[in-house]
């Protein structure tokens, strides 16, 4: 069903003939509040209401009323021409006249319907071939009348469906039952389409598949949404019991800092005074405290036996060469004349001459008894003399003391003296210090074990106040007291966007991508009357792309002229916008307390 | 010919000590457990039970106080480590080596000890027998040492486990003592 265009006359504000063409696509009435938006809108909701038979006086136009005058007859017409399977007019009317007292009087309802078939145009009853065109109930799903009193899906509860699905998702449930509605609606769409045609059965059962995606896609978006609403009714839980504690909170944490640092002195502490005076005896020396007297008598006692070790080797060296001395003295002079070697001739050559009696030196006898033979005997008894006094000097050149261990000691000794024996007399000073240091720590010690205790009773006494507030929710929660806000603030934004941006015009595109395979029309009054910019914006590009017939009365895209302060339309915006525009708005020369004053003027913008 | 020398042949011995004192040994120090069972040894004093035996020789040589060993070699026993050994094993945390220590035992044996080191040198006392005197020396002031603790603990069981500081004060005690000098071989020999 493609809307054409519309003709209105004399209904309401609308005086004369008023038509307006509609595009496939959007088409936008803008006008500003009083100059005929919602005028328009009922006029086409009255042309589609078909339960009602009674006319409706007050749709008279004030103007045209004031202008008869008595027997004068003019008509009250909406006139609706649309594609629907070829070319149709719908035509509701009625006549009205004035009588002898001046008041106006109705007459002759009409509802006319006209048909091209075959080129031939057939009258019929308007309301059946409304019926026959354009469901009661598809009707329901195309008109929209302003965001707070869309009386489209249900009569009772339609309004508050939609338009609190575009503002609050607290009645998405009713979105829901709204899923239900179509539900019924399809199925009694379905049956008789299903008896009609079969490829509107077809129609049905891709409309019944979309529909479920939809309801699932809701499904998931509503879950999304609890889970949202969850999370920041636990923070904002979480963050009242904490504001409300923030004092004892503050307090938990000085205390509880406090109770750290002074820990953190005691392991210190702990730490210098842990000293296992056992084993330092041994890897740190301690147990040398007493032995530099021992060490003293080790050196005296070296030294001594040192000295005692010098002295006789040294007495002994003197005797020995006393002796060696007096041996030479004894050999060293003969007759005044220096004898020959006492080792010449040898031996043996002496023993040959004394038993031959000869002297071989000079080649005379010298028999026994004479004075060579008595000078040979004497010399053979010098040369053994020699000899065993040799012997005897080898001896003497053996060491006194052939071992050295006193040497080692004093070795030692030496090696135990300077740097090792500071060191050893260091030790008292050392333990001392050592031990009045660890005294000191553990007065400081005391003392702080002492502050922990008193910290930790404050700590107590404040949890016994704060009855009801576990340590571990004061510990916890306050570290994340910072982040339980800007979480808060953070999940309650997403909502809020989720709630009036997205899942709004989700929910709308849904429905008008829904219903496009029947080609109905969406017509909306007003339906963005609240949105911010951004979201305005969002809302006529959607519009404006979807491949779907909408006509939307609505008093945005105008702006305030600063110069004159009247509205005017917002050009850029406009520009943006591919859809057909009418401007509408009160003829001048309007009097708020004279309703004959009142005139919509039609203005095609573009 | 070159000799041996005397610190040597001293550390490569095994001092004895009376068995009695097994049990005082086994409850301060890891002895007998061997190096794995460090879970045991972390409760006691000592490592190896070298250690108590240089604390009780120090004990016996400040108090300048000699026991000799019994004579009954069935009631006597050495740890199986030679002296070279001690001081150079202890791994446990926090522990040093003190390797030292047996130099100052040795220059206090050597003072202590009445040993002719003139007839030594000479070569008329051999190496043996001067080394045999220098540990029966060592032996018996760490005897006197062990008796020393033995009484404290048989007064008070946990004498050295309640005061960590307990060993500590027999040597800071030290100080104010005056040696006992009741022994006649703790002078130094007369040297002529």
């Amino acid at each position: 069903m493609i809307l054409k265009n519309i003709l209105i006359k004399n209904f309401r504000s609308y005086y004369g003939e008023n038509r307006f063409e509609f595009s496939k696509g959007l088409t936008l009435i803008i006008g500003d509040n009083g100059d005929g938006k919602t005028t328009f809108f009922e006029a086409l909701e009255w042309l589609f209401d078909t339960a009602h038979d009674n006319i409706p006086t007050n749709n008279v136009s004030e103007k045209r009323k004031s202008e008869l005058t008595e027997g004068d007859e003019d008509e009250v017409k909406v006139s609706l021409v649309f594609d629907h399977n070829g070319e149709i007019e719908l035509e509701k009317s009625f006549k009205f006249f004035k009588n002898e007292n001046g008041d106006i009087r109705p007459h002759d309802l009409k509802f006319v319907g006209y048909q091209n078939i075959d080129s031939e145009r057939i009258v019929r009853k308007g309301k059946q071939l409304l019926d026959e065109c354009f469901d009661t109930a598809l009707r329901r799903y195309c008109l929209f009348k302003g965001e707070s009193d869309l009386n489209v899906f249900d009569n009772s509860e339609a309004l508050k469906t939609l338009v609190n699905t575009f503002s609050n998702i607290r009645q998405f449930e009713d979105y829901v039952k709204l899923t239900e509605q179509f539900d019924a609606d399809s199925e009694k769409i379905a049956l008789r389409e299903l008896s009609k045609d079969k490829k509107q059965e077809r129609a049905i059962k891709d409309l019944e598949s979309r529909k479920i995606q939809n309801s699932t896609q809701i499904q998931d978006v509503k879950q999304e949404i609890a889970k949202k609403e969850k999370a920041v009714s636990d923070y904002s839980i979480s963050l009242e019991k904490l504001e409300q504690n923030q004092e004892t909170c503050e307090q938990y944490q000085n205390i509880k800092k406090r109770i750290e640092m002074k820990m953190d002195d005691q392991r210190k502490l702990k730490a210098m005074t842990s000293i296992d005076y056992n084993t330092n005896l041994l890897d740190k020396y301690w147990i040398m405290r007493s032995y530099p007297a021992i060490l003293k008598e080790f050196q005296d006692k070296v030294s001594a036996l040192n000295k005692e070790k010098r002295r006789l080797d040294r007495a002994e060296t003197e005797r020995r060469a006393e002796e060696k001395g007096k041996r030479e003295l004894a050999n060293d002079l003969l007759n005044g004349k220096t004898p020959l070697p006492w080792y010449v001739p040898d031996e043996k050559t002496m023993q040959e001459m004394i038993n031959e009696e000869v002297c071989k030196v000079c080649g005379r006898p010298a028999p026994k008894g004479s004075e060579p033979y008595n000078f040979m005997v004497a010399k053979l008894n010098d040369y053994l003399r020699q000899m065993s006094a040799k012997k005897e000097d080898s001896e003497d050149e053996k060491p006194f003391f052939p071992n050295n261990y006193i040497d080692e000691l004093t070795k030692l000794s030496n090696q135990l003296s300077g740097y090792s024996q500071q060191e050893i007399e260091g030790k008292k000073s050392e333990i001392d210090d050592d031990l009045a240091f660890v005294l000191s720590r553990k007065r400081d010690l005391d003392k702080i074990n002492h502050d922990i205790q008193e910290a930790e009773d404050e700590k107590a006494r404040l949890l016994i106040q704060t009855q009801g507030i576990s340590e571990d929710m004061l510990d916890k929660g306050f570290k994340d007291f910072k982040g339980i806000t800007e979480l808060r603030s953070r999940e309650e934004g997403r909502l809020i966007e989720l709630k009036r941006d997205l899942i709004v015009l989700f929910a709308i595109s849904n429905i008008t991508t829904l219903k496009r395979e029947q080609d109905y029309p969406l017509i909306f009054d007003a339906p963005t009357s609240s949105f911010g910019e951004l979201k305005e914006y969002v809302f006529y590009n959607i519009i404006d792309r979807i491949d779907k017939q909408c006509i939307i009365v609505t008093k945005d895209l105008l702006e305030v002229d600063q110069a004159s302060g009247t509205k005017r339309l917002n050009a850029e915006k406009l520009s943006r916008l591919e859809c057909t525009v009418y401007q509408i708005n009160k003829a001048s020369g309007y009097n708020p307390l004279d309703l004959s004053t009142i005139q919509t003027i039609v203005k095609p913008i573009k | 010919m070159a000799t041996e020398k005397l610190y040597d042949t001293w550390a490569s011995r095994n001092p004895q000590w009376e068995t009695r004192y097994e049990d005082l040994i086994r409850s301060v120090c890891d002895y007998g457990k061997g190096e794995t069972s460090l879970r045991e040894a972390r409760s006691k004093l000592f490592g190896a039970g070298y250690e108590l035996y240089i604390i009780a020789f120090f004990i016996g040589l400040y108090s300048n106080q000699r026991r000799p060993l019994t004579e009954d070699n069935t009631k006597r026993k050495n740890f199986g480590w030679a002296i070279e050994n001690w001081g150079n094993i202890e791994r446990r945390n926090n522990r040093r080596q003190y390797p030292k220590i047996r130099e100052y035992i040795f220059a206090a044996l050597i003072a202590r000890t009445d040993l002719d080191f003139l007839a030594l040198e000479k070569g008329d006392i051999t190496l043996r027998k001067a080394v045999d005197i220098l540990i029966t020396t060592m032996e018996e002031y760490a005897n006197y040492g062990f008796r020393f603790i033995k009484e404290r603990t048989e007064d008070n069981p946990n004498w050295l486990f309640n005061n960590e500081k307990a060993l500590l004060e027999v040597f800071l005690a030290f100080d104010s003592e005056e040696c006992d000098d009741d022994e006649d071989d703790d002078e130094p020999e007369a040297l002529d």
